[in-house]
């Protein structure tokens, strides 16, 4: 019979109760870039709803095989963040592989999105051929710094586990990654229904 | 003694925003800036035309380049007290203020340049225009890694009461990614990239004023927390 160390049960209350993860300052952040991307969306409505033909017919030119292989590529890494924040809220040694996992499935995304420049770039269709270009390669783009952000942030609190795997006191830590983490998803589950799907 | 020195230069910000914003708006009337598709010939014709606001507003657009220093180096004593005797973000919070906001006084300057002589040619005035309006977007560069500096730097204080609230440290990274698309300006010359746009300089502009008010109230409140007393 194994007995629960005290912070574990602290842990778990914590879970249940429902209360904000990670500290309410990384929200201001999150709540912050949401208003943002929702002006970008906005912005890009209108654009489109203005050169609608011209938008269609670009649109179709996007390779909707890399895009939806990116969704699944972001959606796994984030299940794997969700894991690793499990596991350290339950002081299990596989947090670290689980955040490690989830560094190489964001990594590859960044990999399939340089073939997928480098291949549009080959094909003529530059960051000025159209307005739908302009609005595909900035989103995209300023998408790409957030998920070498997040990366980073993901790096960042790989580098905090001690030698045994365990991160003590750093659930707020991990919790707060995870939910930026989870911001770079949400966001490219939304551009890439706007700018490959609709 | 020193909370009065501290409150006037914070204060001193918002006598420069509000100075930068009626010179470039009312004054040089160069707020939404000229649209870059504009052709030379109608961006000269604009200075001809509005070339006494140009240049006043001008004058209040660097002099308000250098009243933004005392507030900048009240955000830097604060910085220094978080980081204490080893400073590097302190540092470069400080280098990167020093030339990223005289990019403001040369954009009056330039400003200035493009009025100065309405009987030049248009392709010349619409140069010094087009360097008048890069001086002022691009900034958004040095800005970015500005915000990210002060944003590290505020989240890393330990305190168990931080000099800073911990949600202006994020507010400042939210800012420099906002503030990210001015660096793309050279690029476009229509839509919502180029200088003029939604994008480039809507957002930015409102967001730098969101931070701009939000670093006022925090330090102001700070301030009156005595935060900075005791070594």
């Amino acid at each position: 019979m194994t007995v629960q160390p005290l912070s574990e049960l602290h842990g778990r209350a914590r879970s249940t109760r429902g209360h904000v993860p990670g500290e309410e300052g990384v929200w201001v952040f999150i709540g912050g870039d949401l208003v943002a991307f929702a002006v970008f969306f906005i912005t890009y409505a209108v654009a489109r709803r203005q050169e609608l033909a011209l938008f269609e017919s670009a649109q179709t030119l996007l390779d909707r095989r890399l895009g939806l292989l990116n969704t699944l590529l972001l959606l796994t890494s984030s299940l794997f963040v969700a894991q690793a924040v499990a596991a350290v809220r339950r002081h299990d040694r596989r947090a670290r592989p689980l955040l490690l996992g989830a560094i190489a499935l964001g990594s590859s995304f960044v990999i399939v999105k340089a073939f997928e420049y480098s291949a549009k770039i080959a094909q003529g269709f530059t960051l000025n051929s159209n307005s739908f270009s302009i609005y595909y390669y900035m989103f995209t783009g300023i998408h790409l710094i957030h998920v070498l952000i997040g990366l980073a942030v993901l790096c960042f609190a790989a580098s905090r586990f001690d030698r045994n795997g365990q991160m003590p006191g750093g659930v707020a830590l991990i919790e707060g990654c995870g939910a930026f983490w989870h911001l770079v998803d949400l966001l490219w589950i939304i551009l890439f229904a706007l700018l490959y799907l609709l | 003694m020193k909370s009065t020195t501290m409150k006037l230069c914070t204060y001193m910000g918002a006598v420069a925003g509000t100075l930068m914003f009626i010179g470039i708006w009312p004054l040089a009337q160069m707020f939404p800036p000229l649209a870059p598709a504009l052709p030379a010939a109608e961006v000269a014709d604009y200075y001809r035309a509005h070339q006494t606001g140009i240049l006043v507003g001008a004058i209040l657009i660097m002099a308000c380049s250098v009243l933004f220093f005392p507030f900048l180096a009240a955000v830097a004593t604060f910085l220094k007290k978080i980081e204490g005797p080893v400073s590097p973000l302190t540092w470069a919070f400080v280098m990167i203020c020093a030339y990223g906001f005289v990019t403001v006084f040369f954009a009056g300057l330039f400003f200035t340049a493009a009025a100065y002589r309405p009987d030049n040619p248009d392709a010349i005035i619409a140069t010094l225009s087009d360097i008048a309006f890069f001086l002022f977007v691009m900034p958004a560069v040095p800005a970015f890694v500005q915000n990210v500096v002060t944003g590290i730097a505020i989240l890393g204080d330990k305190r168990a009461q931080p000099i800073l609230p911990r949600w202006l440290g994020y507010m400042n990274l939210w800012t420099g990614v906002l503030l990210l698309p001015g660096l793309a300006v050279g690029l476009f010359k229509v839509g919502p990239f180029a200088w003029n746009g939604v994008l480039a300089f809507w957002v930015p502009a409102v967001v730098f004023g969101i931070w701009f008010n939000l670093m006022i109230f925090a330090m102001l409140g700070s301030i009156k927390r005595n935060v900075l007393a005791g070594e």
